[in-house]
């Protein structure tokens, strides 16, 4: 337990340099690439008036040496101050805790749909390998990692909305005739629940299926490839042979001595899923007129809300970089051979 | 003694090469990026239509033989736009990946033959471009620099170079204690030598898978930048845009517009990873019986 206290404080350790690049990256590409950041920052309405530049300018403290800058900027974040929008008008922190929850109900969804099936389907294939099932979920795995999310989820509407009537028209998260819950945690199913609306409850699960399956066919697909590979390797293992010799029913050979080894490279795996997963809401968000944290990026990009668009880079950046943190620790839990 | 090593480099090079023609998916997956290069080179021969030419009359027509895929509000005809998008986003693809695998390949060998200081460095750099989600970074890049074909290019490259030179780093560290590196070494070949003649040729057949999957996410990226707004603009066809241009008429039945650059997408993206699976099944000596 010593070695894993000694693992853990290490690890936190090795955050900091990432975490620092990645503010560093950030505000290099704002501040140093070309033209004015004041420009970048302010949006047009600044770039038509010079007096207003000026003042803009002071005010972002563009005037100062740039290391200068560098550490007004790093206060700021370490105050979970993000910047402000100009064309918004009001600070970003403020509107991305608003826009947070829909992402993360969205992306819960779509890990609870494709984590089981995508692990399944991997196991299922690596069973039967080369056979009909075998090749079945090959090539549905191709398809999933080599579609455009975005593609994808205009054939589930075509489908699912427009011919068969099975989901809801693609816009947001409640049909617009129903009013949304009073608020308690921001995730309108939990606040449908907690306040006994069941209504909206069930509004909100039968919105949420089309987007949530859409993002998990690519969570799928790629747990299904790398279950089916990482079980082969287990089951042509020495260990294997000898259970088998011994005489051990199937049943406990495949869930005991394969399965428990092959799920570990899942978990690193999963947590890069989930990286991407971030690149998809954006794509998603904006087909299902979801309004979260993709949808408010969309916006932002549309209207050139440069410091919008750069925090929402910082945020998903820090979120990955702890996700992946806590998919090493995970590993180390799980895995008994791992060392520290 | 010169003809003997030519013979010997040959044979070495055309073994995975067979099997690679070979196998079933290696060669659809050949046929099917030859197609679209074919379509990519002789896009003004091959288009029925100036992809640009507006034609109010014939605005939203479905497919048809005179319209082999349709018109869009326009009337522009679908089937000669995706000929034109194909061009745009393959020349896309190869320059963005091409330039990536030159600079990640450098400097992932450099890094994992020099060790310590430049692998330091170089490694937490690309710590640091790995730790943002790869579309949210390629979007923040082409904001930045102002949205087109330039800054796609850039977004790409810029995103994709970490994976050549993580791959290409593994590759060296696990070479450069092999026999006959010792054995170069205690002969008096110098580092650059190594390095060039002993380090970088195994790690050509993994990076070239790198290459292959890097094709196919690429144009998934150049379209889904498109797509957000931040790429290509109309009305200079592009597959992605292309999708984004048709999502209104889809709900009202214009299906065409949107899904057929769609599945144009999807039929060059797996062909490119079919291809990557491939070569890493040929070069993989334990998979050959």
């Amino acid at each position: 337990m010593k070695g894993f206290r000694r693992f853990l404080v290490l690890r936190v350790v090795s955050l900091v340099p990432t975490i620092f690049g990645l503010i560093l990256l950030t505000f290099f590409l704002t501040h140093i690439i070309p033209g004015n950041p004041a420009l970048i920052l302010g949006g047009p309405e600044v770039v038509s008036n010079p007096a207003e530049l000026k003042v803009l300018e002071a005010e972002l403290g563009l005037n100062k040496p740039l290391y200068v800058q560098f550490f007004i900027y790093l206060v700021q974040l370490l105050h979970f101050n993000l910047g402000y929008s100009f064309i918004q008008g009001q600070y970003i922190t403020y509107e991305l805790g608003a826009r947070f929850p829909p992402t993360i109900e969205l992306a819960v969804a779509a890990m609870i749909i494709g984590v089981p099936i995508g692990i399944y389907a991997g196991i299922f294939a690596a069973l039967r390998a080369n056979q009909l099932g075998d090749h079945a979920v090959r090539i549905t795995s191709l398809l999933g990692i080599s579609m455009p999310v975005f593609f994808l989820d205009l054939l589930l509407i075509i489908a699912f909305f427009s011919d068969l009537h099975l989901a809801p028209s693609p816009f947001g998260q409640l049909s617009p005739q129903l009013g949304y819950p009073r608020s308690i945690t921001g995730f309108v199913i939990l606040d449908s629940l907690f306040t006994g609306n069941i209504t909206d409850f069930a509004n909100a699960i039968w919105h949420i299926i089309l987007p949530a399956v859409g993002l998990s066919f690519a969570i799928i697909a790629v747990l299904a490839r790398v279950m089916r590979a990482s079980m082969l390797d287990v089951v042509n293992k020495d260990y294997m042979r000898t259970a088998f010799a011994i005489g051990l029913p199937r049943n406990i050979l495949i869930r005991k001595y394969a399965l428990r080894n092959a799920l570990l490279p899942t978990i690193t795996v999963t947590a890069i899923q989930m990286g991407a997963l971030m690149g998809g809401v954006v794509l998603t968000e904006t087909i299902f007129s979801w309004p979260g944290l993709g949808l408010y990026t969309y916006n932002s990009i549309l209207s050139l809300d440069y410091p919008s668009i750069m925090a929402v880079a910082i945020l998903s950046g820090v979120v990955f970089v702890l996700i992946n943190f806590l998919a090493d620790i995970l590993y180390g839990v799980v895995d008994p051979r791992v060392k520290y | 003694m010169k003809e003997m090593r030519r013979s010997r480099s040959a044979r070495s090079l055309s073994v995975p090469l067979v099997l690679f023609l070979k196998s079933k998916t290696g060669l659809a997956s050949l046929l099917i990026l030859l197609f679209y290069i074919v379509l990519a080179l002789f896009a003004p021969h091959i288009a029925p239509y100036n992809p640009l030419q507006q034609n109010l009359s014939h605005s939203l027509l479905p497919p048809s033989r005179s319209h082999l895929m349709g018109t869009d509000d326009l009337g522009r005809d679908v089937f000669s736009r995706i000929v034109y998008a194909i061009r745009l986003d393959l020349e896309i693809a190869f320059i963005s990946v091409s330039i990536a695998y030159l600079i990640g390949v450098l400097a992932g060998i450099v890094a994992g033959y020099y060790g310590k200081i430049a692998d330091n460095a170089i490694m937490r750099v690309m710590d640091v471009f790995l730790a943002f989600p790869s579309l949210i970074f390629a979007i923040a890049i082409s904001v930045i620099l102002g949205t087109g074909f330039l800054s796609i290019i850039v977004a790409i490259t810029v995103t994709s170079i970490p994976l050549f030179s993580r791959v290409a780093r593994s590759t060296v560290l696990s070479t450069k204690n092999e026999l006959y590196v010792t054995a170069a070494l205690s002969q008096g070949a110098s580092k650059i030598h190594i390095l060039f003649k002993h380090i970088l040729p195994p790690s050509i057949a993994p990076t070239l898978v790198l290459y292959a999957l890097g094709l196919g996410t690429a144009i998934n990226v150049a379209a889904a930048l498109s797509f957000l707004g931040v790429g290509i603009h109309p009305p200079i066809p592009e597959l992605g845009a292309m999708i984004s241009e048709g999502l209104t008429y889809v709900l009202s039945g214009q299906w065409w517009i949107s899904v057929m650059p769609g599945l144009f997408i999807v039929f060059i993206v797996i062909a490119t990873n079919m291809m990557g699976d491939t070569i890493r099944e040929v070069n993989d000596v334990s998979l050959r019986r």
